[in-house]
């Protein structure tokens, strides 16, 4: 005889599952259906997914731009899906995602649109924004993307809300070797030398802020470190740091808290030099 | 060592007893309690657990109060002693549940999660004998609408 587990159990061992397995076992019983749709479950599956393993997933944005299917339960929380000449970023606002689409068309100005999935039917034209130079996708705060522009000859800040589909154009007063920049959300002050742009939590103040290379990098000539590609994991301050060689590609973390480098190995991460961004998001499900 | 060392003695459902040192023992939150509450008299009867589970779980819990062991040798006893057939694995977490040891729970419960992640829904029914209470076609309606899943 072999008494079955407990559905308090079973319930805690479907918090630890990747949200494809989940939304399978949507059909093992009505239960289970709904459970995958409950806030107290989604919460957290999600706190779940930042530290197990794989609950992190990376897009990399290369030449050839990624393709995905987009799947509505599989959404990125923070993720950001750039092909150029478009990009698209998906944004959770309460429980809602949109996808912003900036049209690099010539003229003055850019063309935007916006899509709520589930909501939406077809694209919506927002505000139009000054032509200025994307070149970075940006980072998604407190439901807002702001991404590095250069508007003229300054280096700025364009500010998307997407809570009120609202923009804005932040002119950052001291822009000199701009290609060192990045945005990022810091959570915690103070940071140590790479030149990274982070916005603290209270808001729309951006800060340059240092953080050193790690000394696993001293073998390489300062001059190709520029061509650095980084992603802020978000959930629990560690900044992922890409190197682009030419034959291979190197991840470091860095820990905001601790102000210390570890190695890191992603999975499937291409060899070749054409990496031009990376992206994070957290797993998780959506109703 | 001390000379207050003391030991408490366990009786499974299967009427069999284990003498168990009470500084490894009160790894179990439950048996800890009965400690703190002082109700422990000669011997803590444990009727939801069986000789066979309790051997494991002594095992585990002597491994884990062992002085000087190192993370990467504890590291290595448990990804040895979550290797079992799935009905002990079921009978620990039980077990696991039963004496309230989240550390245990936890990590028998990790061990699920690997098993059965790439699993069918027919196979998790069975793996948690669970009764499909779906009727065929609201069952098709919710593959359909999930399909990907499936792939």
């Amino acid at each position: 005889m072999n008494p079955s587990i407990p559905e308090e159990i079973v319930i805690q061992i479907f918090t630890w599952l990747p949200v494809k397995s989940l939304v399978r076992f949507k059909c093992v019983t009505k239960l289970f259906n709904s459970l995958v749709s409950e806030s107290y479950f989604m919460d957290i599956h999600t706190s779940h997914s930042m530290i197990r393993q794989g609950g992190t997933k990376y897009f990399l944005n290369r030449r050839k731009f990624y393709k995905g299917k987009i799947e509505k339960s599989l959404l990125p929380a923070f993720g950001v899906l750039m092909n150029s000449p478009s990009i698209s970023l998906f944004v959770p606002e309460e429980n809602k995602y949109k996808v912003l689409l900036t049209q690099d068309a010539s003229g003055l100005y850019i063309k935007q649109c916006v899509f709520t999935l589930g909501i939406d039917k077809s694209w919506r034209k927002t505000q139009r924004i000054p032509r200025s130079i994307l070149y970075m996708p940006g980072v998604c705060i407190n439901g807002a993307i702001y991404r590095l522009v250069f508007h003229g000859e300054r280096l700025s800040i364009d500010a998307f809300d997407l809570k009120t589909e609202s923009f804005k154009l932040i002119i950052l007063k001291s822009s000199s070797k701009w290609w060192y920049y990045e945005l990022i959300e810091v959570r915690v002050f103070p940071l140590a030398g790479f030149r990274v742009l982070g916005q603290n939590q209270k808001g729309e103040e951006w800060k340059s802020h240092i953080i050193h290379y790690p000394s696993m990098w001293k073998h390489i000539q300062p001059k190709i470190i520029p061509h650095v590609i980084l992603s802020c994991t978000f959930c629990d301050g560690q900044i992922l740091f890409i190197l682009n060689l030419e034959s291979c590609a190197l991840c470091s973390s860095y820990d905001i808290t601790r102000q210390s480098w570890r190695k890191l190995e992603i999975k499937g991460l291409p060899t070749n030099h054409c990496i031009r961004g990376i992206y994070s998001y957290i797993e998780r499900l959506v109703m | 060592m001390s000379s207050s060392t003391k030991f408490l003695t366990l009786k499974t459902c299967d009427d069999k007893k284990f003498v168990l040192d009470e500084a490894i023992a009160v790894r179990s939150q439950t048996i800890k309690n009965m400690v703190e509450d002082d109700c422990v008299s000669n011997v803590i009867p444990l009727p939801n657990v069986d000789s066979k589970t309790m051997t494991k779980v002594i095992e585990y819990w002597k491994k884990h109060s062992e002085e000087g062991i190192s993370k990467d040798m504890l590291m290595d006893f448990d990804k040895a002693f979550v290797k079992v057939h799935h009905s002990i694995l079921h009978a620990l977490i039980l077990a696991a549940n039963f004496l309230n040891d989240k550390e245990m729970l936890d990590m028998m419960c990790q061990e699920v999660v690997d098993r059965i992640k790439g699993k069918t829904p027919e196979e998790i029914r069975k793996e948690f004998d669970i009764k499909n209470d779906f009727t065929p076609e609201e069952e098709e309606e919710i593959r359909k609408e999930n399909a990907w899943a499936f792939e």
